[in-house]
């Protein structure tokens, strides 16, 4: 039932982490933040990552991005990016000067709370140019219809937008803006974090649309993370479920939606309000417990405090990665052996 | 969660509150040190430590030794046992004057930040006005002026000490006001007398603590200062007076161990300073649970 | 049974500058009812007025025009305070719980001192150790078990679903009237908003306190209020009320519907299909739009002349308790949320 992951990176993977583990060293101990992950990320699809607070979620995409602050130890593990151009980098070994040369052009990253990162005295059309030129892609002649089109890839006008300063813009429109300067680079492999979350409704419907725009005009490979289960639902092909920093569930959207095999995730799904609830006559129900703390937690599997289906097992032992059918990955006695269904 | 129940004693409470943070970084062990050894040296000290009156001229401006760990003055006098005895004065005057001040300012800045409105706006105005007046030569010309006791000195002191704290604990207190659970403790009409000293007081004191030190440090400098100059003579063990003496009237500059001397006197002056201000920084940690670890 | 508070065509303009240029219209005008002993739900976007709604309604925001009753007494009547002992004497039984868990409680100070002030204060008549029992039974009331645990925690050790049950805790120390809880689950994990909310729900059946559950979530504004009456706000505007279910079912405004259809649903869809924005029309420019005094209108795919007879305040009964403020209410062509004919198993 149980297969062990390939060894190698597979043609459809660009990026594979595997084994990750990274702590804060604070004062009373250490904080594991990223605890064992393991997490292949499909090539030309938008995978989400999607946990709650103190899952580790941003402290995962900085180890991989060294974006870490200095208190932050790497302990193992690595992050193998395939480039387009062929060969392959461990993110985790690589220097800063490689990062450097990665950032940006390879790798596009879109931080939580970006549009408030706009330059307030520069226009939009000033923040492409030092983009562009910083990258060394700056072509007087070609690089303005490059803009152009990109602006227009996240619906706004460049004819109205570009002579426009941060401040005149509105949350929504700068946000656009920050993904459009971070998609003129081209990257190969592009992160947001939580893009949707200071939107209304009908924005959020619209950067949904623009995510997926991009994701098909530019076929690459987009990871998202979120804590709203609804737009993992709507826009990712993949999600990937985190808890306690490590990698509870992998697979495909649909599937993991119509059938989660981690205790967590079909908890986590059944505990959101939704509209839609009054037409499928289905009640909401929390998940009990609290997240456990990253400093002490809990030994064996780190959700078993709050499982209904934990053993004397779970409390015990460390958990492998499984993949108790194609392209799902789980990480639940239920389905190894030694696990009770 | 598991349930754990700790019955914690008082006493663990503190330790754990105030004790442990104090002493969890080099700065707040040596402030704790220095706080100590002043408070010492100024009550205990003289008894201690006689004052050393002979006068020696074979043992002038001797270096420090283990006999003598500070070395001798422009006499061949002990002068760890000058130091110590002129401690007294070098810190109570400027503790009253700061005190007077630290506590005329807190009061006014409270009120004024609280009150806010036109209350803070005239308070600003005033304290501006003063701020701008340059405070030692004013204390300079004044201390020359008026009768020379120590009192008339901490008065003196103290008319500088209070616009600066006035001024930034209004802000302080109006900023503070505008936070969400004091909003919340004003809605609840939990008594704007509870609200000023149990809500927002604390989140104060650290800053009340540092503000005391940096003024305190000050009025130390500026009563040195104006011994130094010759102004305002007081006990002879005063530091300043020493330096005066050392400086102007021995000549002490000239003279290669004079140098050395004085350098040390200085040196503990310095030292003193530092370690004051240090404690202030580890205070901020006592009274401001936040800054603590991640428990 | 008398509303336990009320509020008649309440209005609020926020003034900036010297010599007060710009004015910024928070709320419209707004009637509503806040029934005793009930949830209701008030839900918008960020600039709907809703927020500043709820602080109306607890008396820590004054209307530019409009009354306010408290009890079936009127308190607030064009801009100042009518009955200023009634007003003084209960204003601190009807309590507002704000959003952000990490600021709405002094770090400095351990629960039992949060808590202790407050119930000295509103408690007189218990004695230190009948005080401590109190706290403690408070604290299992919301959740916070076992109390012993909490009881000498700060803030920073408490998560952010813990802080919000502790300011609701404090909230209920003084036996409030009415609870405006203003997206007290926005800065919650998602997994345990539902039980946030469903100790809300259980604080109404137990204690007979009302509550405004405050929220920008459809979702959880809904499953908060259930069958009770849920009011749907837009630029400062009461766009359409009745009971949550029924609103959900059949709703008699076209931004209610576009609101229902464009929310992201966590349904997996059939194959990966990002659904464009629906029953939104793009803002097409002045004319017909400028014309209407309906919010809705520059963005509404049903707009036309019929619109500039709007009249605000005007409500069309479209069912039992139910109201909508679109002229063509109960006219509506028929609609499906955007989502439902693509959900599998779904009618």
């Amino acid at each position: 039932m149980s297969s062990k992951l390939g060894a190698g990176v597979g043609p459809e993977i660009k990026l594979m982490l595997r084994n990750l583990r990274m702590e804060y060293l604070v004062r009373e101990g250490t904080i594991k933040a990223v605890n064992d992950v393991t997490l292949p990320v499909e090539e030309g699809r938008i995978t989400a990552i999607v946990g709650e607070s103190g899952s580790g979620k941003t402290s995962l995409i900085e180890t991989f991005l060294k974006l870490l602050p200095k208190n932050a130890r790497i302990r193992g593990g690595e992050a193998i990016l395939r480039l387009s151009r062929g060969g392959e980098v461990d993110l985790v070994r690589a220097d800063e000067s490689t990062m450097r040369r990665l950032r940006g052009r390879v790798i596009g990253y879109v931080p939580q709370g970006a549009q408030n990162s706009l330059n307030p005295v520069l226009t939009v059309e000033q923040h492409f140019v030092e983009t562009l030129k910083n990258h060394g892609l700056w072509d007087s002649k070609s690089s303005m219809e490059e803009v152009r089109s990109v602006l227009s890839t996240v619906r706004l006008d460049p004819d109205t937008v570009l002579k426009k300063y941060p401040f005149e813009l509105s949350g929504g429109m700068k946000q656009r803006v920050v993904i459009a300067l971070t998609m003129v680079l081209k990257p190969e492999l592009v992160i947001l974090d939580e893009p949707t979350s200071a939107l209304d409704v009908f924005s959020q419907r619209v950067l949904l649309n623009i995510l997926d725009s991009i994701s098909k005009r530019y076929r690459n490979t987009m990871v998202l993370i979120t804590h709203d289960i609804p737009i993992v639902a709507e826009l990712a092909d993949r999600v990937a479920v985190l808890y306690a920093g490590t990698v509870v569930e992998v697979g495909d959207t649909y599937e993991v939606f119509k059938e989660p095999l981690h205790p967590y995730t079909a908890m986590l799904i059944a505990s959101i309000p939704s509209v839609a609830d009054i037409y499928l006559k289905r009640v909401p129900r929390p998940v009990p417990g609290e997240p456990p703390s990253l400093l002490n937690p809990p030994p064996g599997c780190k959700f078993h405090p709050r499982c209904p289906y934990a053993t004397e097992h779970c409390r015990t032992s460390e958990l492998p990665l499984v993949e108790p059918r194609k392209g799902r990955l789980v990480k639940c006695w239920i389905y190894s052996r030694g696990g009770r269904e | 969660m598991t349930a754990e129940v700790r019955a914690k004693s008082k006493l663990y409470l503190f330790y754990l509150d105030v004790v442990r943070p104090v002493l969890k970084s080099g700065r707040g062990v040596f402030g704790l040190a220095t706080v100590v050894t002043m408070v010492l040296m100024a009550t205990v000290g003289p008894s201690l430590i006689p004052l050393d009156t002979e006068i020696k001229p074979s043992m002038r401006w001797c270096l420090p030794s283990l006999e003598h760990p500070l070395g001798c003055d422009y006499m061949g006098r002990d002068l760890l046992s000058m130091v110590v005895h002129g401690s007294r004065e070098v810190f109570l005057i400027p503790f009253i004057a700061t005190l007077i001040g630290i506590l005329s300012g807190m009061s006014i800045g409270l009120l004024a930040g609280y009150v806010g409105g036109k209350a803070r706006r005239a308070l600003t105005a005033v304290t501006d006005i003063w701020l701008t007046i340059p405070s030692f030569p004013v204390i300079f010309i004044l201390a020359y002026v008026l009768p020379k006791s120590p009192l008339t000195i901490a008065l003196l002191l103290s008319l500088f000490s209070w616009p600066g704290l006035a001024r930034a604990l209004a802000a302080e207190v109006s900023s503070l006001k505008a936070r969400d659970f004091v909003e919340a403790c004003i809605n609840l009409r939990l008594g704007k007398m509870y609200i000023l000293f149990r809500e927002i007081g604390p989140h104060l004191v650290p800053f009340v603590a540092y503000n005391f030190a940096a003024v305190f440090v000050g009025n130390m400098t500026s009563l040195i200062g104006i011994v130094l100059l010759g102004v305002a003579p007081l006990n002879p063990t005063n530091w300043g007076y020493l330096l005066n003496q050392m400086i102007f009237t021995y000549r002490g500059l000239l003279i290669p161990n004079g140098s050395i001397i004085i350098f040390v006197l200085v040196s503990v002056f310095v030292v003193i300073k530092l370690g004051v201000v240090f404690f202030a920084q580890a205070l901020e940690e006592v009274f401001n649970p936040r800054l603590r670890v991640y428990e | 049974m008398s509303p336990v508070a009320s509020v008649r065509g309440v209005s609020k303009v926020y003034t900036k500058g010297v010599f007060r240029k710009r004015a910024i219209k928070a709320l419209q005008t707004v009637s509503l009812d806040v029934p005793e002993k009930g949830l209701i739900s008030l839900v918008g976007e960020s600039g709907s007025g809703k927020t500043t709604l709820g602080k109306i309604l607890v008396g820590l925001v004054m209307p530019s025009s409009g009354e306010l009753s408290w009890l079936g007494t009127t308190v607030v009547k064009g801009g100042r305070i009518t009955r200023r002992d009634f007003y003084l004497a209960n204003r601190h039984r009807f309590v507002y719980v704000h959003q952000d868990p990490y600021s709405s409680l002094n770090p400095s100070k351990n629960v039992r001192s949060i808590l202790e002030p407050v119930v000295r204060k509103y408690k007189k008549h218990l004695g230190e150790a009948d005080r401590l029992r109190y706290i403690k039974e408070l604290l299992e009331e919301v959740g916070l078990v076992p109390a012993e645990y909490f009881i000498d925690k700060y803030p920073h050790h408490l998560s952010g679903g813990m802080r919000q049950r502790l300011s609701l805790a404090r909230a209920l120390i003084v036996d409030p009237h009415l609870i405006v809880a203003d997206e007290v689950v926005s800065m919650v994990d998602p997994s345990i908003r539902v039980s946030l909310i469903n100790l809300l729900r259980s604080v109404v059946e137990s204690r007979g306190t009302s509550v405004i559950f405050v929220s920008h979530d459809l979702g959880a504004a809904v499953y908060a209020a259930g069958d009770n009456p849920m009011y749907v706000m837009f630029k400062g505007l009461v766009l359409e009320f009745g009971p949550a279910s029924e609103i959900v079912y059949r709703p008699e405004h076209p931004y209610t519907r576009a609101l229902i259809s464009n929310v992201p649903v966590p349904l997996a869809l059939a194959e990966r299909r990002v659904r464009g924005l629906d029953g939104v029309a793009e803002p097409s420019g002045e004319g017909a739009a400028a014309a209407s005094p309906c919010p809705f209108a520059s963005m509404c795919p049903l707009l036309d002349e019929e619109c500039s007879s709007l009249n605000l305040g005007e409500y069309v009964r479209v069912g039992p308790n139910h109201y909508s403020l679109c002229v063509k209410a109960g006219r509506l062509p028929k609609w499906r949320p955007g989502w439902l004919s693509t959900t599998p198993g779904v009618t």
